[in-house]
C-alpha cells in the first residue's frame, strides 16, 4: 500500500495554500458589505451572502495566537475591524448564505476551505432515498456557491486589478 | 448519520484514475472484504475499524439498494476505541501493588513486576469495557469522481483515505483553494499568477 498523502499533504505543498483561503475568507466579508452582500453567481443566479455569528482571527506565523468571536454579528463589532488593522487573518467564520427561498447556514474553515457546521433547509420527511438525495442536493448547492463565489474572489485576486484596484478598496473599507 | 440528519461537515477529495465503468459488484464485494469486524478477543484493547452500511453500524452486508442511490455510492466508516479509564487503571494498579509489597515485604516493586500486574489489571478490565464507537458516512459521487467523508477530524480523514485506497485501489486528492485554481478554465493564467504571489497585507496604510 503506497503512503499517499495521509497527512493532506497536497493541501499545504502550495505556498499559496497556507494563505488562499484566509485571503478568500477576508474577501467574501468585504464582499458582503458591498452591493447588499448580493452576487450573481453563475448557474445559482443572484445570491446573498453574509458573516453570520462567528468570525476566529489568527495572527500569522508559526505559533499563531487565535481570537474568536462568537455570538451576535461580530463582523460589526470594533474588536473585528481592530483585529483586521492589526495584520490578524481569519481562520474560520461562519457564513450565511441564501438563494432563492433556501438559507444555508454553515462554517467555512480557510486551510482547506473545509465546511462544516453546515445547517440546511427544511428537509422532507419522507424515506431515506428521497432524505439522501435532498440532503446531497442541498450540500452541493452550498459546496457549488461556496466554489463560485471563490472563483469569484480568484477573479480579483488573480487579476490584474488587484494590486492597483481591489487591494487598495479592501484596505480602505479595514481602515473604515 | 449526518448524510441523513443534522448538521453536515466533511471533507471533499478527488477520486483519481475513477473507472468509466463502474464495477458495482466488485466494489461492494470491497466493501465487504474491508468491512468492521468485530475484535477476536475482548481482552485487548485500541482502535477497531472497517466499513459498515449507512443504514446500521452493525450491518457488514452491503446490497446495490442499500448502497446505492443514482449516482451516489454511499456507505459509512466505522471506527471503535477502546480504553480504560486512566484514572480508575491507575487506582487499581497501586492497590496491587501495595498488596505485592505487604506480600513479599519489599520496599520497591521491578519494574517488570508492575508491568506484568498492570497488564494483568487490563486483561481484567478490557472484557467489561465497551468500546467508543463512532460511524462516519460516505457519498461516493460517481458522476462528479469526488468522495465526501462527514468528519472534520484529520486523524479520521487519514485512516478513511488508507482504507479506502486498500479497499478499491484508487487513491484521493483533497479538494483545496489551489486544486479549485487548477481545475478552472482559467487554470493556465491563474496558476501562473498562483506561483508567484504571496500573502497581500490589507492593513491601511497608516495603521
Amino acid at each position: 500500500m503506497s503512503e499517499f498523502d495521509v497527512n493532506d499533504r497536497e493541501l499545504i505543498d502550495h505556498p499559496a495554500s497556507r494563505f488562499l483561503g484566509r485571503e478568500f475568507l477576508i474577501w467574501t466579508w468585504w464582499a458582503s458589505e458591498q452591493n447588499f452582500g448580493k452576487l450573481e453567481l453563475a448557474p445559482f443566479g443572484e445570491v446573498d451572502f453574509w458573516i453570520d455569528d462567528r468570525i476566529v482571527f489568527r495572527t500569522p506565523g508559526e505559533q499563531p495566537q487565535t481570537s474568536d468571536l462568537k455570538g451576535g454579528a461580530p463582523a460589526t463589532t470594533a474588536e473585528a475591524r481592530t483585529a483586521m488593522m492589526a495584520g490578524k487573518t481569519i481562520d474560520a467564520a461562519r457564513l450565511g448564505l441564501r438563494v432563492k427561498e433556501r438559507e444555508y447556514s454553515l462554517e467555512l474553515r480557510a486551510e482547506g476551505l473545509e465546511l462544516a457546521g453546515l445547517k440546511v433547509p427544511a428537509e422532507c420527511k419522507d424515506g431515506e432515498d428521497e432524505r439522501l438525495y435532498e440532503r446531497m442536493f442541498l450540500l452541493e448547492e452550498a459546496t457549488g456557491i461556496l466554489d463560485a463565489l471563490f472563483v469569484k474572489f480568484c477573479e480579483d485576486r488573480l487579476g490584474p486589478d488587484w494590486d492597483s484596484v481591489v487591494l487598495p478598496a479592501i484596505r480602505e473599507w479595514v481602515g473604515g | 448519520m449526518p448524510l441523513l440528519t443534522g448538521a453536515m461537515g466533511c471533507r471533499r477529495y478527488r477520486v483519481l484514475n475513477q473507472p468509466e465503468s463502474i464495477p458495482r459488484d466488485e466494489w461492494l464485494s470491497a466493501l465487504h472484504e474491508h468491512r468492521f469486524r468485530e475484535p477476536p478477543s475482548s481482552a485487548r484493547g485500541g482502535e477497531n475499524l472497517g466499513w459498515v452500511s449507512l443504514q446500521n453500524l452493525c450491518v457488514t452486508e452491503f446490497t446495490h439498494e442499500g448502497c446505492f442511490f443514482n449516482q451516489y455510492f454511499a456507505w459509512s466508516f466505522r471506527i471503535d476505541n477502546k480504553k480504560l479509564p486512566g484514572k480508575l487503571l491507575a487506582a487499581l494498579l497501586d492497590l496491587r501493588i501495595q498488596d505485592w509489597l505487604a506480600e513479599t515485604g519489599r520496599e520497591r516493586i521491578p519494574a517488570r513486576v508492575k508491568g506484568e500486574i498492570k497488564e494483568q489489571l487490563e486483561l481484567e478490565l478490557f472484557p467489561r469495557q465497551l468500546p467508543s464507537v463512532a460511524a462516519h458516512d460516505i457519498a461516493w459521487d460517481l458522476k462528479e469522481e469526488t468522495i465526501r467523508i462527514f468528519t472534520n477530524s484529520a486523524k479520521v480523514n487519514e485512516s478513511f483515505r488508507i482504507l479506502f485506497s486498500q479497499s478499491f485501489g484508487l487513491e484521493t486528492r483533497a479538494i483545496g483553494p489551489v486544486d479549485l485554481v487548477a481545475e478552472h478554465r482559467n487554470a493556465d493564467a491563474w496558476m501562473t499568477r498562483v506561483d508567484v504571489i504571496g500573502h497581500s497585507d490589507y492593513r491601511p496604510p497608516e495603521a
